[in-house]
Protein backbone atom coordinates (compact mmCIF):
# COMPACT_ATOMS: atom_id res chain seq x y z
CA UNK A 1 0.00 0.00 0.00
CA UNK A 2 1.23 3.71 -1.26
CA UNK A 3 1.23 6.07 1.37
CA UNK A 4 1.91 9.51 0.43
CA UNK A 5 4.68 11.18 2.76
CA UNK A 6 1.66 14.51 3.36
CA UNK A 7 0.05 12.14 5.69
CA UNK A 8 2.58 13.29 8.27
CA UNK A 9 2.15 16.76 7.00
CA UNK A 10 -1.75 16.51 7.90
CA UNK A 11 -0.78 14.95 11.26
CA UNK A 12 1.25 18.31 12.24
CA UNK A 13 -0.44 20.54 10.65
CA UNK A 14 -3.54 19.81 13.19
CA UNK A 15 -0.79 19.55 15.92
CA UNK A 16 0.24 22.67 14.96
CA UNK A 17 -2.93 24.39 15.04
CA UNK A 18 -3.54 23.16 18.53
CA UNK A 19 -0.54 24.57 19.55
CA UNK A 20 -1.01 27.59 18.11
CA UNK A 21 -4.78 28.06 19.58
CA UNK A 22 -3.19 26.79 23.25
CA UNK A 23 -0.26 29.89 22.87
CA UNK A 24 -3.29 31.94 21.57
CA UNK A 25 -4.78 31.04 25.10
CA UNK A 26 -1.94 32.09 26.95
CA UNK A 27 -1.38 35.41 25.53
CA UNK A 28 -4.95 36.52 26.32
CA UNK A 29 -4.23 36.00 29.72
CA UNK A 30 -0.98 37.91 29.22
CA UNK A 31 -2.56 40.34 27.79
CA UNK A 32 -5.53 41.05 29.65
CA UNK A 33 -3.99 40.44 33.67
CA UNK A 34 -0.31 41.26 33.08
CA UNK A 35 1.39 42.95 30.39
CA UNK A 36 1.42 46.19 32.44
CA UNK A 37 5.28 46.01 33.85
CA UNK A 38 8.57 45.51 31.79
CA UNK A 39 9.00 41.98 33.12
CA UNK A 40 6.35 40.70 31.25
CA UNK A 41 6.08 42.63 28.00
CA UNK A 42 9.95 41.34 27.75
CA UNK A 43 9.01 37.95 28.89
CA UNK A 44 6.30 37.77 26.90
CA UNK A 45 8.45 39.01 23.65
CA UNK A 46 10.66 36.11 24.29
CA UNK A 47 8.43 33.27 24.44
CA UNK A 48 6.73 35.07 21.12
CA UNK A 49 10.11 35.52 19.25
CA UNK A 50 10.32 31.73 20.38
CA UNK A 51 7.32 30.39 18.92
CA UNK A 52 7.70 32.00 15.72
CA UNK A 53 11.29 31.41 15.27
CA UNK A 54 10.04 27.34 15.99
CA UNK A 55 7.32 27.30 13.00
CA UNK A 56 9.59 29.44 10.83
CA UNK A 57 12.26 26.76 10.95
CA UNK A 58 9.63 24.27 10.54
CA UNK A 59 7.81 26.31 7.90
CA UNK A 60 11.05 26.24 5.89
CA UNK A 61 11.78 22.59 6.01
CA UNK A 62 8.11 22.06 4.90
CA UNK A 63 8.51 24.05 1.92
CA UNK A 64 11.81 22.29 0.80
CA UNK A 65 10.32 19.15 1.12
CA UNK A 66 8.50 17.25 -1.57
CA UNK A 67 5.09 16.18 0.14
CA UNK A 68 3.69 13.86 -3.37
CA UNK A 69 6.77 11.48 -2.55
CA UNK A 70 4.98 8.32 -1.26
CA UNK A 71 6.27 5.02 0.66
CA UNK A 72 5.20 1.66 0.65
CA UNK A 73 3.94 -0.73 3.36
CA UNK A 74 2.88 -4.09 3.27
CA UNK A 75 -0.39 -5.30 6.07
CA UNK A 76 0.39 -9.02 6.48
CA UNK A 77 -2.73 -10.60 8.08
CA UNK B 1 -7.89 43.10 35.68
CA UNK B 2 -5.16 45.31 36.46
CA UNK B 3 -3.99 45.44 40.07
CA UNK B 4 -5.10 49.52 39.95
CA UNK B 5 -8.44 48.63 38.59
CA UNK B 6 -9.38 46.09 42.53
CA UNK B 7 -8.68 49.30 44.38
CA UNK B 8 -10.39 51.64 45.68
CA UNK B 9 -9.99 55.38 45.05
CA UNK B 10 -7.76 56.47 48.71
CA UNK B 11 -6.66 52.86 48.92
CA UNK B 12 -2.96 51.85 48.49
CA UNK B 13 -1.16 48.75 48.04
CA UNK B 14 1.34 48.25 51.33
CA UNK B 15 2.58 45.06 50.48
CA UNK B 16 2.98 43.20 46.85
CA UNK B 17 3.66 39.14 46.82
CA UNK B 18 4.14 36.46 44.40
CA UNK B 19 5.66 33.27 44.62
CA UNK B 20 9.45 33.34 45.78
CA UNK B 21 11.72 33.41 42.74
CA UNK B 22 13.25 30.09 43.76
CA UNK B 23 9.96 28.39 42.11
CA UNK B 24 10.47 30.03 38.97
CA UNK B 25 13.98 29.23 38.80
CA UNK B 26 12.44 25.48 38.98
CA UNK B 27 10.31 25.91 36.79
CA UNK B 28 12.98 27.31 34.02
CA UNK B 29 15.10 24.71 35.18
CA UNK B 30 12.85 21.90 34.18
CA UNK B 31 11.56 23.30 31.01
CA UNK B 32 15.50 23.87 30.08
CA UNK B 33 15.81 20.81 30.86
CA UNK B 34 12.56 19.21 28.70
CA UNK B 35 14.58 21.88 25.88
CA UNK B 36 18.09 20.54 26.28
CA UNK B 37 17.18 16.66 26.39
CA UNK B 38 16.40 15.66 22.64
CA UNK B 39 19.86 17.46 21.95
CA UNK B 40 21.74 15.90 24.71
CA UNK B 41 20.43 12.46 23.12
CA UNK B 42 21.55 13.03 19.48
CA UNK B 43 25.01 14.24 21.15
CA UNK B 44 24.85 10.43 23.26
CA UNK B 45 23.58 9.20 20.44
CA UNK B 46 26.87 10.45 18.07
CA UNK B 47 29.66 9.19 20.62
CA UNK B 48 28.00 5.92 21.18
CA UNK B 49 25.84 4.62 17.95
CA UNK B 50 26.59 6.67 15.25
CA UNK B 51 26.36 3.94 12.13
CA UNK B 52 22.15 3.70 14.04
CA UNK B 53 22.25 7.93 13.40
CA UNK B 54 23.40 7.39 10.04
CA UNK B 55 21.50 4.70 8.72
CA UNK B 56 18.45 5.85 10.40
CA UNK B 57 18.53 9.99 9.62
CA UNK B 58 19.95 9.60 6.42
CA UNK B 59 16.21 7.83 4.89
CA UNK B 60 14.08 10.71 3.43
CA UNK B 61 11.04 9.75 4.83
CA UNK B 62 12.72 9.36 8.40
CA UNK B 63 13.75 12.69 8.37
CA UNK B 64 10.76 13.90 7.92
CA UNK B 65 9.64 12.08 11.03
CA UNK B 66 12.42 13.55 12.69
CA UNK B 67 11.88 16.97 12.06
CA UNK B 68 8.22 16.58 12.32
CA UNK B 69 8.34 14.96 15.94
CA UNK B 70 10.90 17.42 16.82
CA UNK B 71 9.09 20.55 16.37
CA UNK B 72 6.05 19.25 17.67
CA UNK B 73 7.79 18.07 20.93
CA UNK B 74 9.36 21.56 20.92
CA UNK B 75 6.70 23.69 19.99
CA UNK B 76 4.30 21.86 23.16
CA UNK B 77 7.01 22.20 25.65
CA UNK B 78 7.57 26.08 24.59
CA UNK B 79 4.01 26.36 24.83
CA UNK B 80 3.71 25.10 28.03
CA UNK B 81 6.90 26.48 29.34
CA UNK B 82 4.99 29.93 28.78
CA UNK B 83 1.76 29.06 30.63
CA UNK B 84 3.90 27.77 33.78
CA UNK B 85 5.08 31.52 33.64
CA UNK B 86 1.69 32.89 33.25
CA UNK B 87 0.54 30.48 35.96
CA UNK B 88 3.68 32.18 38.46
CA UNK B 89 2.76 35.33 37.40
CA UNK B 90 -0.60 35.96 37.74
CA UNK B 91 -0.85 34.47 41.69
CA UNK B 92 -0.57 38.03 43.48
CA UNK B 93 -1.50 38.73 47.07
CA UNK B 94 -1.89 42.09 47.59
CA UNK B 95 -1.92 43.89 51.34
CA UNK B 96 -3.28 47.15 51.24
CA UNK B 97 -4.38 50.08 53.90
CA UNK B 98 -8.22 48.55 53.76
CA UNK B 99 -7.64 45.07 52.85
CA UNK B 100 -6.30 41.63 51.72
CA UNK B 101 -6.47 40.52 48.31
CA UNK B 102 -5.81 37.23 46.84
CA UNK B 103 -5.61 36.82 42.94
CA UNK B 104 -4.90 33.19 42.04
CA UNK B 105 -4.90 31.68 38.40
CA UNK B 106 -5.97 28.26 38.34
CA UNK B 107 -4.95 26.69 35.31
CA UNK B 108 -5.90 28.57 31.97
CA UNK B 109 -9.43 29.35 32.20
CA UNK B 110 -9.93 29.94 36.13
CA UNK B 111 -9.27 32.86 38.21
CA UNK B 112 -10.19 33.43 41.99
CA UNK B 113 -10.14 36.62 43.14
CA UNK B 114 -11.19 37.16 46.78
CA UNK B 115 -10.83 39.69 49.22
CA UNK B 116 -11.00 40.24 53.11
CA UNK B 117 -11.24 43.57 55.32
CA UNK B 118 -8.49 44.26 57.30
CA UNK B 119 -10.45 44.34 60.82
CA UNK B 120 -12.02 41.00 59.90
CA UNK B 121 -8.44 39.22 60.32
CA UNK B 122 -8.63 37.39 63.05
CA UNK B 123 -5.48 34.88 63.01
CA UNK B 124 -2.61 34.82 61.37
CA UNK B 125 -0.01 32.29 61.11
CA UNK B 126 3.59 31.62 58.59
CA UNK B 127 4.74 27.90 58.02
CA UNK B 128 8.35 27.22 56.81
CA UNK B 129 8.90 23.63 55.36
CA UNK B 130 11.56 21.92 53.64
CA UNK B 131 15.67 22.28 53.03
CA UNK B 132 15.05 24.78 50.10
CA UNK B 133 12.44 26.69 51.63
CA UNK B 134 14.20 26.99 55.03
CA UNK B 135 17.66 28.23 53.67
CA UNK B 136 16.30 30.70 51.04
CA UNK B 137 13.09 31.90 53.86
CA UNK B 138 9.79 31.24 51.47
CA UNK B 139 6.69 29.38 52.26
CA UNK B 140 2.85 29.99 53.51
CA UNK B 141 1.11 32.55 55.18
CA UNK B 142 -2.48 31.46 56.51
CA UNK B 143 -4.93 34.20 57.35
CA UNK B 144 -8.36 32.97 59.09
CA UNK B 145 -10.54 36.19 58.74
CA UNK B 146 -14.32 36.22 60.17
CA UNK B 147 -16.16 36.00 56.33
CA UNK B 148 -17.10 34.09 53.58
CA UNK B 149 -13.69 32.94 52.49
CA UNK B 150 -12.66 32.25 55.95
CA UNK B 151 -8.92 30.90 54.99
CA UNK B 152 -6.55 32.95 52.85
CA UNK B 153 -3.29 31.26 51.76
CA UNK B 154 -0.37 33.22 50.62
CA UNK B 155 1.40 30.35 48.84
CA UNK B 156 5.38 30.45 48.39
CA UNK B 157 5.94 33.69 49.42
CA UNK B 158 8.90 35.66 50.26
CA UNK B 159 9.80 36.38 53.84
CA UNK B 160 6.64 34.98 55.36
CA UNK B 161 7.58 35.61 59.19
CA UNK B 162 7.87 39.09 58.92
CA UNK B 163 4.86 39.27 56.02
CA UNK B 164 2.89 37.06 58.62
CA UNK B 165 3.59 40.13 61.54
CA UNK B 166 2.94 43.14 59.33
CA UNK B 167 -0.43 41.71 58.50
CA UNK B 168 -0.98 41.17 62.13
CA UNK B 169 0.26 44.78 62.97
CA UNK B 170 -1.68 46.34 60.16
CA UNK B 171 -5.24 43.89 61.12
CA UNK B 172 -4.94 45.44 64.88
CA UNK B 173 -4.06 49.20 63.71
CA UNK B 174 -7.41 48.87 60.84
CA UNK B 175 -9.66 47.56 63.88
CA UNK B 176 -8.07 50.16 66.47
CA UNK B 177 -8.85 52.57 63.60
CA UNK B 178 -12.41 51.68 63.21
CA UNK B 179 -13.04 50.57 66.87
CA UNK B 180 -13.99 46.96 66.12
CA UNK B 181 -13.97 44.69 68.75
CA UNK B 182 -11.68 41.41 68.48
Amino acid sequence: MDIPYYVFLIAYIISAFFGVLFFSFNMYHVVKYALQTTVSIFVTTFFVIGFILMLGVTAVFIAGTDWQQTFSITIGL
Amino acid sequence: MRIQQLLYPHEEVLIMLRRDQWILIKIVLFYGLLLVAPIFLIFLLQIYAPLWLSQHYGDELKKIIFVLSASFYYMFVWVFFFRAWIDYYLDIWLVTNERIISIEQQGLFSRTIAEQKLYRIQDVHAEVHGLVATFLDFGNITIQTAGKQSLFVFKEVPKPHAVAKNIAKLAEWDKKMKKVSS
